[in-house]
């Protein structure tokens, strides 16, 4: 047989599989169905409702969980009550509104107890960004933001006194006493172990 | 004027207007597309009067969403494709077949036509015969391809329906049909229904 008869038996049974007439009531049933506002069938979802509610009360159960789980391990920062700031510095609070240091650093090195990176608060920079825009006039040039100077305050410590030691005071040491020679003496036959 | 000489166009803004012969008429005049669509997605002629309903009640009450932009036929049968193809994903439906017997439409309407064939019984049990390892070619495709043969060769649907249904471009679709079909000649000659010379 040939590819055209081929094709045309394709054709032929595939009109018979797509042949066909819906019934006839449908028009009354399906203006039935309008007029009375029935609710699509189940059909028109992939899953139904009996599988559908319970899986998602249990995927959302879970999701709560996990979430709780991982806040309890990584509290968030603002929980992070006081930082101890390098000396010089004043201290800092995370969580605290935005203040005249607009980022610090501690480390464990610099006496800090842990080392928190504290961001710009945002609410603070949108609200400049927002002043900026209303004020400012399409013909006037930007006006230079106003950035208030850094004021360190004085330390207030006591200066460690360091006395300074006198001239004569020698450090002792003793000699070590003489050590005892170790003596050498090979192995007799009975310190010999027994042949593998 | 008689409601059978006005536009679908006109009828969707009848039928918007709460007028119910307006959407009737609709009804009448698309049943069958939709009915065939749904056919071709499910096989199941139960099925298909089932996503047909379906189709006609989800489009009265998306009638506000139509803008237009493509026929009303068109916007009907990507609704109808859409809901013929959900019911082919719904998990019930796939528990019913598996249990249910396949009831054979096909075989009894075979039947029928072997009684009334002109040729000789042993001719058309022969063309039967070839119909059938057809069939099983073409329900061995993938869906995708089986989806694009069946609405292609329906003879129902323009090839840009068949785009919007299938929500692929015109080539697409064209290669599918072709590459459908060349994969039904390759299996119908692997299994010896057709001779391999040409």
């Amino acid at each position: 047989m040939d590819d055209e008869r081929l094709d045309a038996a394709i054709d032929e049974t595939v009109r018979r599989m797509t042949a066909g007439e819906p019934s006839a009531e449908f028009r009354h049933r399906v203006l039935t169905r309008i007029s009375a506002g029935l609710p699509v069938p189940s059909s028109t979802s992939a899953v139904p409702r009996s599988v559908f509610w319970p899986g998602l009360a249990a995927v959302t159960a879970a999701a709560l969980l996990l979430v709780t789980v991982i806040l309890g391990r990584h509290p968030g920062r603002d929980s992070v009550a006081i930082l101890r700031a390098p000396q010089g510095s004043p201290i800092v609070r995370a969580g605290q509104p935005h203040s005249s240091i607009p980022e610090q650093q501690t480390s464990p090195a610099a006496g800090g107890i842990d080392t928190v990176r504290q961001e710009p608060t945002p609410t603070v920079r949108s609200g400049n960004r927002k002043i900026e825009t209303e004020t400012r006039d399409p013909g006037t040039p930007k006006p230079e933001p106003v950035i208030p100077p850094l004021v360190i305050p004085p330390l207030d410590l006591d200066s460690i006194a360091v006395a300074a030691l006198p001239h004569d005071t020698r450090i002792g040491v003793e000699p070590l006493p003489p050590l005892a020679p170790i003596a050498v003496v090979p192995l007799g036959a009975a310190d010999q172990g027994a042949p593998r | 004027m008689s409601i059978v000489c006005v536009s679908d166009l006109e009828l969707v803004a009848r039928a918007r207007q709460g007028d119910p012969a307006a959407f009737g008429e609709l009804v009448d005049r698309h049943r069958s597309a939709v009915y065939r669509a749904a056919l071709a997605a499910l096989g199941s002629h139960a099925d298909a009067e089932d996503a047909a309903q379906d189709t006609f009640f989800v489009a009265y009450r998306r009638l506000g969403s139509f803008r237009g932009e493509a026929t009303f036929k068109t916007w009907l049968l990507t609704i109808a494709w859409h809901q013929a193809i959900n019911q082919r994903r719904s998990v019930m439906r796939i528990v019913r077949r598996t249990i249910a017997p396949k009831r054979d439409e096909e075989g009894e309407s075979q039947l029928a036509q072997l009684a009334s064939i002109g040729p000789s019984p042993e001719e058309a049990a022969v063309q039967e015969q070839l119909h059938g390892a057809i069939r099983a070619a073409i329900r061995s495709l993938s869906p995708k391809l089986r989806d694009a043969l069946l609405l292609a060769q329906s003879g129902e649907y323009s090839y840009e329906e068949i785009g919007a249904m299938l929500r692929s471009p015109l080539g697409t679709i064209k290669w599918r049909v072709s590459e459908a079909r060349r994969l039904v000649r390759a299996r119908l000659r692997q299994r010896g229904h057709v001779a391999d010379g040409r």
